[in-house]
């Protein structure tokens, strides 16, 4: 990695944090105030971050002459951004600009946890991740990553005000969140079906308990029990917002909790801690 | 709020969910016991396929009598959570456990009491258990029921029938593997063939079964691609260079201040020299706060150059022979201090001090191994142990010497300050820049040359600096006498292989630090670190750590030399045979014969010629991918395209009154 781009890249991060501080920040004023141009300035603000995200990641790619998202620190890179696609996705489809702090905050605390985490090494890729696989089975992965946190995000506000509803479309924040999680889940179980693809050409074996796989099955389960928790009579509404937001939980034990369990160590998933 | 999926008219719920977290947990229960039951009975008359047949008509007979109240449970909603929250609870178990341990390991891990416990519960091996084989049964036999209670095979139950159906189809798949496939593996070397593997069971041990492949396979070539190695520094924590490390640097990014992991120190590269060397000149100075010293470049026969400042020598031992021509060359100021040498002398070790912060290049002194030399303030120093050919054994933690030959040579220097304390260090004659004793400003700099023992010269030629002449000396006796040549490039004597380039009254001596050239033979880097307020350079040889901080992290500048970039198997298939069928297996690129896939899997660094292939013949393997789309397709067309449909089918009707 040369200084320059090593520069570069640091004061790229920056700017990113900064532009979704701003983005939250105009959010906030907007919605305190009532005045909806500052709420349309937060999102465009938001799209700016967005753009430098991905600016970000682009710049790694060429740097490293692969795909960045094989470390911990090129994963914290590139959440941001596929939270950023996803939230824009939903301004652009349902104006739920509501989510812009939530996301704003996730990308501010992801890009800041990839700056104190010491892997910013760009490493070779092994011939296992040496796979046409690779970018796919990560992006999806991600992707849906993104928008499950959109529907946690939603989740949370349904608990807090089940009776709201949008004035241009009258969709309250419990189907939101239900939408989020449909799509998360479409994306989720695409990653999931590549991954065992994946694995039968690199290993023989399209599912082999690896504890990460074992994780990613959990999510896929727990958003499963709520996709039908939420067909049961007396479960929808509150009760069933409250397993969509718990069911985050697992997200992000399968993305960041690994390392803590005594089975990763052999795991040829778990981000390696440098 | 309103399910945009299924009405709640046609998943009515049967049953409430707590009854059937209870149900499942009894047949959970119920699966353990069986597979108990089952392991107990296998080898005798009850394990037989009869046995097993008959008790599995008894099981279905049973279930059969109870068949509209176990069908109205298994299609419930309810049942359906709690059989995925019991496959939950049981995923994340198997990941918070150790999974496929020893027994004793597993009993010494979770307690003598409670290991038991939990392996008569299957924990040991959750995945692999009957019980949880027993769940994803139940789950196919839910979701074959839910199928036929649904009529999900009209056409507008297409997509349920595709995600639900999916799943089934992928077990099934997995059971096909399971029961039809065979896992093994080949263990080859080049030019070796094989037609048969060592077979692996479910969990991927050795069974010590081999079992014919069917073809002959024979390794023509195993092939090992290595990236580049770069040079990069390292932070290691823990009192330890081995692992992995802290923290990991490039060579420019690490031009920036950078904290060193949890040591408390930050450093920062200065310098790098792929082949470090130093060279050696002289500085005048004018005001005579100097040294006489002469700067001379001595050529040996094999071609090899080297710099010398040659200083008037105060111990005898000053000069450089020239053992080809048994010629000493000297340096003196006045004539009159001319002592010619005429006997050989010992091996010696020559320590030059200073103190840390002084510039200039200090004093020297002539060290005998083992005996005690007192420097100014009290200061002692002596050479506790030589190393000719130094080397130091990570595992034993011991400095030792490779040979008797002083290729590489090192003194322990034991340096004891009035206060009693001792420092120990180890200085390289081929490292001669200064290493630092201490802190603060009384910290002393030490260097250190190994003089090999030297024959009795049988010529000495004198460089007289006040004078500007050249005193030829044989066997003692004064022979000639010249001046010293106009241009530095001509030799200073007859005979001698060297030039004289500087010549002064007063200088001081500067060591440059440069690269010889840009290959990577002797990589040194220079380093500021920052410790508690303290900033100190540092200069870090490949491969030597240096300490950090409080002395519990290193930095260490070296090149990994084991990042592979692929592992290539050339295979021929039947060798001997008129089809010989030649192929490459490589990761992520198996090799399909026979019915198998073979995959490479393995290598060994001692042994290059060594490959690792994975025997794999899975029969269900389509059917499994088969599940896959069903499931990729059926997920979104129910999330997306069924609601669509049914808009446009109402739209329709409305349309028709």
């Amino acid at each position: 990695m040369s200084l320059e781009h090593s520069v570069r890249e640091q004061s790229l991060i920056a700017a990113v944090i900064a532009t979704h501080a701003v983005a939250a920040l105009l959010w906030t004023g907007g919605a305190a105030s009532r005045r909806k141009g500052l709420l349309t300035a937060a999102a465009w603000t938001f799209g700016a971050a967005f753009a430098l995200n991905g600016v970000l990641i682009a710049d790694r790619w060429v740097e490293a002459g692969r795909a960045p998202f094989k470390t911990l620190y090129e994963t914290l890179l590139l959440y941001p951004f596929c939270v950023g696609l996803a939230t824009l996705v939903l301004i652009g489809l349902h104006r739920l600009r509501v989510l812009i702090p939530f996301s704003s905050a996730v990308c501010i605390f992801g890009l800041g946890y990839a700056v104190a985490k010491p892997d910013v090494e760009i490493v070779n890729l092994p011939p296992a991740l040496q796979s046409v696989w690779f970018v796919p089975h990560v992006v999806t992965y991600f992707i849906a990553y993104a928008t499950l946190f959109a529907s946690f995000a939603l989740a949370l506000l349904a608990l807090w005000k089940p009776d709201w509803r949008s004035a241009e479309s009258g969709e309250g924040f419990e189907a939101s969140a239900n939408r989020a999680v449909k799509f998360g889940f479409a994306t989720l179980s695409l990653g999931i079906v590549m991954g065992a693809i994946w694995g039968k050409e690199a290993w023989g074996d399209y599912w082999s308990w690896d504890p990460k796989e074992n994780w990613a099955l959990v999510s896929w389960l727990a958003y499963l029990i709520y996709l039908h928790v939420r067909l049961m009579r007396g479960w929808g509404g509150r009760r069933s917002m409250a397993v969509c937001a718990a069911s985050f939980a697992a997200v992000v034990f399968t993305y960041l909790g690994m390392n803590l369990l005594p089975t990763a160590k052999d795991s040829v998933h778990v981000y390696q801690q440098p | 709020m309103k399910p945009n999926i299924l009405t709640k008219d046609d998943l009515l719920a049967r049953s409430r969910l707590w009854p059937s977290f209870a149900g499942l947990a009894g047949i959970v229960v119920a699966l353990v016991l069986l597979g108990h039951i089952y392991s107990a009975v296998q080898g005798s008359w009850l394990g037989n396929r009869w046995s097993l047949t008959v008790a599995a008509s008894a099981l279905a007979a049973t279930a059969w009598s109870f068949r509209k109240p176990l069908v109205a449970w298994l299609v419930s909603l309810e049942f359906s959570v709690a059989l995925l929250a019991v496959l939950l609870l049981a995923t994340a178990t198997g990941t918070v456990l150790l999974q496929g341990q020893a027994q004793e390991a597993f009993d010494a891990r979770y307690g003598a009491a409670f290991g038991p416990f939990l392996r008569l519960l299957g924990f040991d091996d959750i995945f692999h258990s009957f019980a949880f084989r027993g769940l994803l049964a139940t789950l196919a036999v839910s979701l074959a029921c839910v199928l036929v209670d649904k009529r999900a095979w009209r056409p507008t139950e297409w997509f349920f029938l595709l995600n639900h159906g999916g799943i089934i189809v992928v077990i099934i798949g997995g059971l096909a593997g399971m029961l039809g496939g065979a896992k093994g593996f080949i263990d080859i070397r080049e030019g070796q063939s094989t037609s048969s593997f060592a077979v692996l069971d479910r969990a991927g041990n050795r069974t010590g079964a081999l079992q014919d492949l069917g073809f002959a396979l024979r390794l023509d070539k195993f092939e090992v691609e290595k990236v580049a190695p770069e040079w990069k520094f390292y932070v290691y924590e823990g009192h330890t260079t081995t692992g992995k490390p802290a923290l990991a640097r490039g060579l420019t990014e690490a031009g920036e201040w950078t904290r060193a992991g949890h040591s408390g120190a930050s450093f920062r590269v200065l310098a790098v020299y792929p082949d470090f060397a130093v060279k050696t000149g002289l500085r005048e100075l004018p005001d005579g706060t100097g040294k006489p010293a002469a700067h001379v470049k001595a050529f040996d026969k094999a071609g090899n150059i080297e710099d010398l400042v040659l200083v008037p020598g105060d111990d005898g031992r000053s000069g450089v022979l020239f053992p080809e021509t048994k010629t000493l060359f000297r340096f003196y100021w006045n004539e009159a201090d001319v002592r010619v040498r005429t006997e050989g002398t010992p091996p010696g070790h020559l320590v030059t001090w200073k103190l840390a912060a002084a510039p200039g290049d200090g004093a020297s002194v002539t060290l005998e191994i083992g005996k005690e030399r007192e420097l100014e303030g009290g200061i002692r120093i002596a050479a506790t142990a030589f190393y000719p050919d130094f080397s130091y054994d990570g595992k034993k933690k011991l400095a030792t010497t490779r040979s008797d030959q002083p290729r590489n040579p090192a003194i322990e220097l034991a340096v004891t300050y009035p206060s009693g304390r001792t420092e120990r260090r180890y200085l390289f004659s081929n490292h001669r820049d200064f290493d630092v004793a201490g802190t603060g400003n009384d910290a002393l700099a030490f260097a250190y040359r190994f003089r090999p023992a030297e024959e009795a010269p049988e010529r000495e030629v004198a460089l007289i600096g006040s004078t500007r002449e050249v005193l030829d000396y044989r066997k003692g006796q004064l022979v000639g006498r010249q001046g010293l040549p106009d241009k530095p490039t001509e030799p200073v004597a007859k005979g001698v292989s060297a030039m004289l380039l500087g010549l002064s009254p007063s200088a001081e001596v500067e060591h440059t630090p440069f690269s010889r050239s840009e290959t990577w033979k002797n990589p040194v880097a220079e380093v500021e670190v920052r410790f508690a307020g303290n900033t100190e350079k540092a200069r870090v040889k490949g491969g030597r750590p240096i300490p950090l901080g409080a002395g519990d992290s290193f930095l260490v500048f070296q090149a990994k030399l084991d990042d592979i970039r692929a592992f290539r198997s050339r295979v021929s298939i039947n060798p001997e045979g008129a089809d010989v069928k030649r192929g490459t297996i490589a990761v992520n690129s198996p090799l399909s014969f026979g019915g198998y896939r073979l995959y490479q899997s393995n290598y060994k660094k001692e042994d290059p010629k060594y490959s690792g292939i994975q025997v794999v013949k899975d029969p269900g393997l389509w059917v499994a991918y088969l599940g896959f789309g069903m499931m990729c397709l059926g997920v979104p067309c129910r999330f997306y395209l069924t609601p669509w449909l049914a808009r446009r089918r109402h739209i329709a009707e409305k349309a028709h009154g």
